[in-house]
């Protein structure tokens, strides 16, 4: 039932030099595959390495050793040029802590990946998706005039803006409060559920109950990796 | 990503660090400004030079007693009234001036002052370009009857009367009493040998001869100028013409302030330097102010390229991003620094009094374009040139 991989990891590690000190390993021998139209949470506990994973993942990092492969092209093959392409085109990231320009407001923050994409009519476009992720009323806003979850409702508008195949959050409702939350776990359903694959890190169990595969982490590598029974058990 | 995309978001950037973008490019504004006013003041200076060159036209003399010839006890040979009516009506001769001068107290309704008055020629304020501004200047009568009148500086006038005004005043001065019958400017052509520049009063020359007679004694040189379109060498001419005959012209000498003209150029070619120079380091300055604010910015900075590469940008969008983004800033600060200097140049004249030479010099503008590109260049993409290098993460977790 399952379609083609979209993303893979082939005995990746993650070492940090520290310039004298130990050099700190945060992954090490993590093989897996992501599945199109998957929904993944990744599960472990704080600094297990789900955000250098996901990192990973996003193509926003590079392993120390091993491979990664986007739709089966390793991406230590590809050019600075491609791999931007990638970032911008295949994947959506969403952050734990937002990143969202401070002097921008929610339509130009969501402007932006579609001015690196060099769509037509970015305002339009990045307005309508604002709308979608319930933020009509709240265009031109400014980061520090939202609440936490407004903020990370554009910062997962910004994410969808190119319609990427693959959407990556890290704690996603972490920062918010239950109601929230599921608010936002609703809207990652409904995209998932029109074609979106979903990868999210949590710590939140709510979010691991409704996914479809569940990854388990500890001390930088794959302690258990469970594939729920009852795919779409949402709700 | 197009260019035109790149100039949006550089301009939306730079709207939205309003103050960061103001203060960064203050330092250019001001040394840009600084640097424009002062290349037109040493302009000014430069040209107004040449111009007293060009309207002196090939050449002006100066006559003087021949002190070498009197050693052996004889007496110096003055230049007579005589000697100078002779020398007027060379036929290559524009004008003939005596250089007679006298200092003494000058009294007005409020205050005394010690001046240098100086006897002239109506001719005198036409070739030295003295401007009239109140009243009238000196008349072939004025001469004829040796009239007490004067003409006063404006400022030195101001000084002298107040507010009340000069005009109609009378004026003592030395044993006598002069009419005030006009207020003049300086003059606007610097090259007068000792005279011209720093005189505050005038006096029509037989007036000022009569009345101090006895504390002048006669005339001692005279400065003499040749008309513009003569080429030959007049000086056997002058010589004679003022001794009267051919024999007794060893009694006069002749100097050429060529030299002297050679050695003001060359001291406002040192003025014009030192004036660059002094333009160039408030450039720096106006440098290092974008370096400082745009080295504070850096993490911030750092970080936005962080997220641009994670959604997306290649690290060409980002080093045009920024490049545009300073180009900009620092062209409009160039422009703005243009503009405050040419309007510093245009309001001096309008604000003070005292004549400051000055010519806008377009070659200095440009050259300061250029700098302050070259300087926002180099500040500016200092930090998108280093956060390029680095992935997408770690620019993200810049501090
Ligand atoms: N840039 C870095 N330099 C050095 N060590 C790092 C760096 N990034 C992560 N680490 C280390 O790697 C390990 C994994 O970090 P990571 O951020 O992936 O954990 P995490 O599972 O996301 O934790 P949390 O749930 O608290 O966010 C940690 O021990 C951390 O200290
Ligand atoms: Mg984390």
């Amino acid at each position: 039932m399952m379609s083609e991989t979209i993303l893979e990891l082939r005995n990746v590690a993650k070492v940090f030099e520290m310039g004298g000190e130990a050099p700190v390993t945060a992954l090490s021998g993590i093989s897996l595959a992501i599945e199109d139209g998957d929904f993944v949470a990744i599960l472990g506990r704080s600094g297990s390495g789900k955000s250098t994973l996901l990192s990973i993942l996003g193509c926003l990092d590079l392993p120390t050793s091993g491979e990664v492969l986007v739709r089966g092209q390793d991406v230590s093959s590809m050019s600075e040029n491609e791999l931007a392409l990638v970032r911008n085109r295949e994947i959506g990231f969403v952050f734990q802590s937002f990143h969202l320009l401070p002097h921008y407001n929610a339509v130009l923050n969501v402007e932006m990946p579609l001015l690196y994409a060099g769509r037509l009519e970015p305002q339009k476009r990045a307005a309508e998706i604002l709308e979608r992720v319930g933020l009509g009323e709240r265009l031109w806003h400014f980061p520090h005039q939202m609440s936490g979850g407004q903020r990370q409702r554009v910062a997962i508008a910004r994410a969808l803006a190119n319609n990427p195949h693959l959407l990556l959050a890290d704690e996603p409702t972490g920062n918010l409060d239950s109601r929230t939350g599921q608010d936002i776990l609703t809207l990652f359903h409904e995209l998932n559920a029109t074609g979106a694959t979903v990868v999210i890190v949590t710590h939140d169990h709510q979010v691991a109950a409704v996914a479809r595969r569940v990854i388990s982490l500890a001390d930088g590598s794959v302690a258990s990796d469970r594939r729920s029974m009852s795919p779409g058990g949402f709700q | 990503m197009r260019l035109n995309e790149s100039m949006r978001i550089a301009r939306a950037n730079l709207l939205a660090n309003k103050t960061r973008s103001f203060l960064s490019v203050m330092g250019l504004v001001i040394g840009i400004a600084a640097a424009t006013v002062v290349a037109a003041i040493a302009n000014g200076v430069r040209l107004s030079v040449l111009e007293s060159l060009s309207s002196m036209g090939t050449q002006v003399l100066y006559l003087f007693p021949n002190f070498e010839t009197a050693r052996g006890g004889e007496r110096v040979q003055q230049l007579t009234h005589e000697g100078l009516v002779r020398l007027a009506e060379l036929p290559f001769v524009e004008a003939a001036f005596p250089q007679m001068s006298y200092s003494g107290a000058a009294r007005g309704a409020l205050n005394e002052l010690r001046l240098d008055a100086m006897g002239i020629y109506p001719r005198y304020l036409e070739v030295y370009r003295i401007p009239v501004v109140e009243g009238r200047g000196f008349n072939d009568r004025d001469l004829e009857v040796k009239a007490r009148i004067c003409l006063l500086e404006v400022q030195t006038a101001q000084k002298l009367y107040g507010a009340a005004g000069a005009l109609g005043k009378m004026l003592r001065f030395g044993r006598t009493s002069y009419e005030v019958v006009g207020l003049v400017k300086r003059s606007s052509v610097p090259l007068g040998f000792g005279n011209g520049v720093e005189t505050s009063l005038y006096i029509p020359l037989p007036t000022l001869f009569r009345q101090e007679a006895s504390m002048i004694g006669s005339m001692g040189s005279a400065e003499i100028w040749i008309k513009k379109d003569y080429k030959g060498d007049p000086k056997e001419d002058i010589l004679v013409a003022a001794a009267g005959n051919p024999q007794r012209k060893a009694l006069f000498m002749i100097q050429d302030p060529k030299a002297l003209i050679e050695e003001m150029q060359k001291t406002s070619g040192r003025l014009q330097r030192t004036m660059l120079m002094l333009a160039g380091i408030s450039l720096l300055v106006g440098g290092i102010g974008i370096m400082n604010v745009m080295l504070i910015s850096v993490a911030e900075r750092t970080r936005e390229i962080g997220l641009r590469k994670a959604i997306g940008a290649s690290s060409r969008d980002i080093l045009l991003q920024f490049l545009v983004e300073v180009l900009l800033l620092s062209g409009l600060g160039g422009a703005g620094g243009v503009g405050a200097g040419v309007l510093a140049v245009w309001l001096t004249p309008q604000l003070s009094s005292g004549d400051v030479p000055m010519a806008i010099v377009p070659s200095a503008i440009f050259v300061a374009l250029a700098f302050s590109v070259v300087v926002g260049g180099i500040f500016g993409l200092y930090p998108a040139f280093s956060a390029s290098r680095l992935s997408p993460l770690e620019a993200l977790r810049h501090e």
